[in-house]
């Protein structure tokens, strides 16, 4: 009999052990994330996108560029009544033509209202204006134009920039592999549930795990990490050099 | 009003105002409620819809009081000798009292319309510009003459 307490004494002071290691190391995460050092660690990686954090200052006020068929076009992105997703594809980078594909089977609407997409390829210089125009639905935004990709000081693609109508100030960006995910990124960039009401919830999960989820995303994305960051996804290939 | 995106293409060059949004159409997009093959210019306040005729059908159905919206229409040559076009130059100072629901080519509750034919460098076009309320006659028709103010017509260059 004796020994069973004993045992079960011992199993308790491992078990606490455990407990006290799993409470420091997340204290530690969490003084990582508040102090941005985590943020400057990712900042630093070979393949990581040099990314302004959250609601930095507007880099251009208009897309200017040309349609795959040549027009000129401006659109702003400063005192519009919506914010706009810039959406930043290329028709060669494999990890595109999923999003290329979810464009054409939703007729372009992939995102919620009142979100407005264009999306941004590159300029004629640098890319198919036939091939773009093959890619993409008749009802979506296109403007063709590598000033923008360099306004925006896009990495890679696919790469995604919402800008926020009223200021023009950046409220998010990342990349993403579906469109789900970027309608994922601008809900929690702009902490609007009514975006939010497309992600999915699994209603087993229970209250606490989510609550802390959601905090979790909180200080991620105060420390500009935002849904689809690859910094992530350690080992997976998203975004392709430009 | 400050003019920060300037746009050129098929000739025509201009300033963009603060806010708005501005296309052209080339050629190939033709449509039925008039206008010939012959490139277009759109631009408006707010968002336009990616399917629209040359004098904004499909585009003026979406405007609000304050919306104000712009085609600029070129036609054939042949045209800038007519006196339909004789005219010369582009209108650059339109006022509220130059336009009418009457102007209009479709007639929308609270809408005016204003319409000018006019020719530059040999090239003929027409002018039309809709307000859609009140409110766009004040800052609405401030940016439509910023925006004609800062339209450039160049001559078209003949093949020989």
């Amino acid at each position: 009999m004796i020994w069973v307490v004993i045992a079960e004494a011992l199993l308790l002071v491992v078990l606490g052990v455990f407990v006290l290691a799993l409470i420091h190391c997340y204290a530690g995460l969490v003084a990582k994330v508040e102090d941005g050092s985590l943020a400057t660690t990712r900042r630093g990686a070979d393949r990581t996108p040099p990314q302004r954090s959250a609601a930095a200052s507007a880099p251009a006020s208009q897309v200017t560029g040309v349609t795959p068929l040549g027009d000129g076009v401006v659109l702003p992105l400063v005192g519009v009544d919506h914010d706009t997703m810039l959406a930043f594809l290329t028709s060669t980078c494999t990890s595109c033509q999923r999003l290329w594909s979810e464009l054409v089977d939703a007729d372009g609407s992939v995102l919620p209202s009142p979100l407005r997409l264009v999306v941004v390829p590159k300029g004629p210089d640098q890319e198919s204006p036939a091939a773009i125009l093959a890619a993409a639905p008749d009802s979506v935004d296109v403007v063709m134009s590598s000033v923008a990709w360099s306004d925006f000081n896009v990495p890679g693609s696919p790469y995604f920039v919402l800008v926020d109508g009223a200021s023009g100030l950046v409220r998010g960006e990342g990349t993403a592999l579906s469109w789900q995910r970027v309608v994922d990124l601008a809900a929690v960039a702009t902490g609007d549930d009514r975006l939010a009401d497309g992600i999915a919830h699994d209603p087993r999960k229970p209250t606490g795990d989510l609550r802390r989820e959601a905090e979790v995303d909180r200080l991620l994305l105060d420390a500009g990490i935002l849904p689809g960051d690859p910094s992530l996804y350690p080992g997976r290939e998203g975004v392709e050099a430009p | 009003m400050t003019g920060i995106g300037r746009l050129e293409s098929h000739g025509i060059s201009l300033l963009v105002p603060r806010g708005w949004e501005a296309r052209f159409n080339g050629p190939a997009a033709r449509h039925d409620d008039g206008g010939d093959a012959h490139p277009y210019l759109h631009a408006a306040n707010f968002a336009l819809p990616a399917h629209r005729a040359p004098f904004g059908a499909g585009v003026v159905g979406e405007m609000g009081p304050a919306s104000a919206f712009v085609a600029l229409l070129e036609y054939g040559p042949e045209g800038a000798a007519t006196p339909l076009f004789g005219s010369r130059g582009v209108p650059v100072r339109l006022q509220g009292g130059d336009f009418s629901a009457s102007t209009l080519q479709r007639s929308v509750r609270g809408q005016s319309g204003c319409q000018r034919f006019f020719h530059v460098h040999g090239r003929a076009f027409c002018l039309y510009v809709v307000l859609g309320g009140r409110v766009a006659h004040q800052r609405g028709l401030e940016d439509v003459n910023a925006l004609l103010w800062s339209l450039r017509v160049h001559a078209l260059s003949v093949a020989p």
